[in-house]
């Protein structure tokens, strides 16, 4: 019985990591093909320690999988994002599909000054979330 | 800017295919007529649709990290070569998972751990530096 479970726990991360190769490979796009990388990386690789962890049955290899499960869980949304707007700011190109580009209008100056640094847009951001912490 | 594309296109493979070769030296299962210590024989016997599974997920992992290696190879940004070198350290974690499970020892996921962390650190390291030196053109487009 455990064995077939640990089966299919492991047949589940393959099908994830599969999309997650096939995404990258098909995708048009680099925020497209991030969205793939990181979601199905993270499952798959989730899939398989706890596939190990039914396997073991041990208290210590039940203590490191979870370890690393929790870190991976943790540590992809950071480095997706960072790598996603380090590609932006590196003016990587866009789908032609793309919706909408957030980004557009406010990162031109931070691009070409290289740095971010106080406008007085960001002063009257900063104005109105003070405004809004003491109103809540 | 065409030279400096190539080198690193080289530079990446290179790295990632002595990755690969290790890997398969020490994913084939173990002999049972090898001579090895008592520590280091499988403590559990694997057998039935797990071993078939395990057998499955090796040869697909191995399949999916020439994929992302090709996405490597092809990716018309570093940012995207970035990408795909994290998919192959998830799927070399999945590998060391996986054959943890076929060789019965459990050092395995400490190296999976490890190899986790190295690439969330890369990953990192590599973004901070194409936000540092992107007002070179020709590091960052190529």
């Amino acid at each position: 019985m455990i064995d077939i479970i640990a089966a299919l726990l492991l047949v589940g991360g393959t099908v994830f990591m599969v999309g997650a190769a096939v995404g990258l490979l098909r995708l048009p796009d680099l925020y497209t093909r991030m969205h793939a990388v990181t979601k199905a990386g993270t499952l798959g690789v989730g899939l398989m320690l706890l596939s190990a962890i039914v396997t073991f049955g041990d208290v210590s290899v039940t203590a490191r999988a979870l370890l690393a499960l929790v870190f991976v869980l943790l540590t992809a949304p950071v480095s997706a994002h960072m790598i996603g707007r380090a590609g932006y700011l590196g003016r990587a190109t866009l789908w032609e599909g793309t919706a909408f580009d957030e980004w557009k209008t406010d990162y031109e100056e931070v691009r070409r000054e290289g740095e971010e640094r106080p406008t007085e847009a960001n002063a009257h951001a900063r104005g109105n979330s003070t405004s809004l912490d003491s109103a809540a | 800017m065409a030279f400096s594309r190539s080198i690193a296109s080289v530079c990446w493979t290179l790295s990632a295919t002595l990755f690969i070769i290790v890997s398969v030296d020490y994913g084939s299962p173990p002999h049972e007529s090898s001579p090895r210590s008592p520590k280091f024989c499988p403590m559990s016997v694997v057998e039935g649709p797990l071993l078939w599974a395990i057998y499955l997920t090796l040869a697909v992992l191995g399949l999916s990290i020439l994929g992302a290696l090709l996405r490597v190879l092809w990716g018309p940004n570093l940012s995207d070569r970035v990408v795909a070198l994290d998919l192959v350290a998830y799927l070399a974690m999945g590998f060391l998972a996986t054959y943890s499970v076929l060789a019965g020892e459990e050092a395995y996921i400490d190296v999976a751990l490890v190899l986790g962390l190295l690439a969330f650190l890369g990953t990192v390291a590599v973004a901070r530096y194409i936000e540092r030196v992107r007002s070179g053109e020709a590091l960052v487009d190529s």
